[in-house]
């Protein structure tokens, strides 16, 4: 299996756990990823400010990757949801994307649909199946309880992404199941994590934070899951921020996908970049069961 | 409680516009039935001077304006929530975004200003490096709005400092933006739509 790489602004600078876990987690299943150098920026902040801008940007991208005949795997919802979103457009407005391929025409690029956007969840739900996943994990987490939370472009809209169901959806629930924690039900896990007004309205989007983590951990999350660079980033970076600024907020640290699986594929935690995660994540609590004794931690359980 | 959106006179400019956004994006505004799924579903709505299914309603009655001239645009999240929930499948979102470029295209100053002026050091950053670098971003976005006269409180300052050093020490800030190798490229396309 083999991949192009659509890399996210955000991560490289602020958040280069992701990629080292999903490079790790990747490789492990034998995974080939190309970093395609000449890709720019997905699009998706341009969006709110030139439209055409925003649907050349990405289509540029996606016709790198189909210049090499490669689906473009991505680990960020807005890149992901952006590159779809665009892919879509183009396929359904014959003008639109004629006058996109004009201007790609001047570097040789030609944007023709054969290709498509995949999510990092996608690839290892679809391409690569839980069953084989399973069979590769080597170490569970029994007993632990994770709040999954799926982020917006992940989900919606329903009728371009079509990854999972965007009311109940279950699948990124079934990812974190295989590693042996419980994923548990929250009532706002499909809710928008408050990063889009991230230095645009700071109040609002810690409020929108302080609920959710507020939300996750009523219903009994000893952690909370993401699968986007945005996500994480919020609920890392700013919760941390939150916890300095806010007397009443409760602490609910938040552990990337790949960190996770690959935990429970027998990578080493310092590959996976756990120590770069601002809120600690007590690495001994999460590996072993905590059935028994509240707070204290059982026996290690190996497969 | 529900707001009341006072209805100004239409023009005829005005009554055209429903069609034009039909045309360029697809959106038929004319099925919305009021329903307020959109609104209802939308996690920001009570921080917005027009609900999303009030926009929908405005469009409908071509009140361009005052629309244009709101601030629920800029607050919207683009988490696409209310296009989801909307029986009739109206791209609420979309109009949102619609009407966050016609802001813009149109030349007025956005309702929240702070909020163009983030999107706009976006697109310079994008434009000098390729991609974007969120500490060139957020430097650039604080300058800006320090030398435009808003002075943030000390103490935020301090923490925006000690965070940034906590950063730094587990190498999460990197000092030099991240290229693409293809800038020039990017930067002669983003030319041709006016930037
Ligand atoms: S959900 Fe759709 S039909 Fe209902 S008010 Fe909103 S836009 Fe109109
Ligand atoms: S996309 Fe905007 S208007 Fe729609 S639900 Fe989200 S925040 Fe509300």
């Amino acid at each position: 299996m083999k991949y192009a790489f659509q890399r996210c602004c955000t991560t490289p600078i602020f958040l280069k756990q992701y990629e080292l876990s999903t490079n790790a987690v990747l490789e492990k299943l034998g995974v080939e990823i190309v970093d395609i150098k000449d890709m720019s920026c997905c699009g998706y902040p341009l969006r709110n400010y030139n439209f055409k801008a925003h649907v050349l940007s990405s289509a540029r991208n996606l016709a790198l990757a189909e210049s090499r005949g490669l689906h473009l795997l991505t680990m960020c919802n807005c890149c992901y949801g952006t590159l779809k979103h665009v892919a879509h457009m183009l396929q359904e407005n014959e003008k639109l994307q004629e006058e996109i391929n004009e201007l790609l025409a001047r570097e040789q690029l030609t944007f023709q649909g054969s290709i498509q956007a995949r999510h990092l969840l996608e690839v290892l739900y679809h391409d690569i199946g839980l069953e084989t996943l399973k069979r590769s994990v080597v170490r569970t987490f029994q007993g632990l309880k994770i709040a999954t939370h799926y982020g917006c472009h992940l989900l919606r809209p329903r009728h371009i992404i079509q990854f999972d169901n965007p009311f109940s959806p279950r699948k990124f629930d079934q990812l974190v199941e295989l590693t042996g924690a419980e994923s548990i039900n929250w009532a706002s896990k499909t809710d928008c994590c408050g990063s889009p007004v991230w230095g645009i309205n700071d109040e609002l989007s810690m409020d929108l934070t302080a609920t959710k983590l507020s939300n996750a951990k009523k219903s009994g999350a000893d952690y909370l899951c993401v699968a986007c660079a945005y996500c994480q980033l919020q609920f890392d970076r700013v919760q941390q921020l939150l916890l300095a600024r806010r007397t009443a907020a409760c602490r609910l640290p938040s552990i990337l996908y790949p960190q996770l699986l690959g935990m429970s594929l027998g990578i080493d935690e310092k590959v996976l970049g756990m120590h770069m995660n601002q809120l600690s994540i007590d690495m001994a609590e999460m590996l072993c069961a905590r059935i028994g004794t509240a707070g204290s931690p059982g026996p290690c359980v190996h497969v | 409680m529900e707001q009341q959106v006072q209805l100004l006179p239409l023009s005829a400019g005005d009554q055209l516009w429903a069609h034009a956004i039909a045309m360029e994006t697809g959106i038929q505004v004319a099925s919305c039935y009021q329903c307020l799924r959109c609104t209802n579903s939308c996690p920001v709505s009570t921080f917005m001077d027009i609900k999303p299914h009030q926009a929908v309603r405005l469009v409908q009655f071509g009140q361009r304006e005052k629309l244009l001239e709101s601030s629920a645009v800029w607050v919207c999240l683009s988490c696409e929530m209310c296009s989801t929930y909307c029986p009739n499948e109206i791209d609420v979102a979309g109009l949102m975004n619609h009407l966050k470029n016609s802001v813009i295209s149109s030349g007025r100053k956005p309702a929240e200003k702070e909020i163009a002026l983030f999107h706009e050091i976006f697109l310079d950053v994008l434009h000098k490096y390729g991609r974007i670098n969120d500490l060139q971003l957020m430097q650039r976005y604080k300058w800006r709005l320090l030398t435009a006269g808003n002075l943030p409180p000390l103490d935020e300052v301090r923490k925006d400092v000690k965070l940034g050093m906590s950063l730094f020490r587990r190498k999460r800030l990197r000092l030099l933006p991240e290229r693409s190798r293809a800038v020039k490229e990017i930067r002669a396309l983003l030319h041709h739509y006016g930037r």
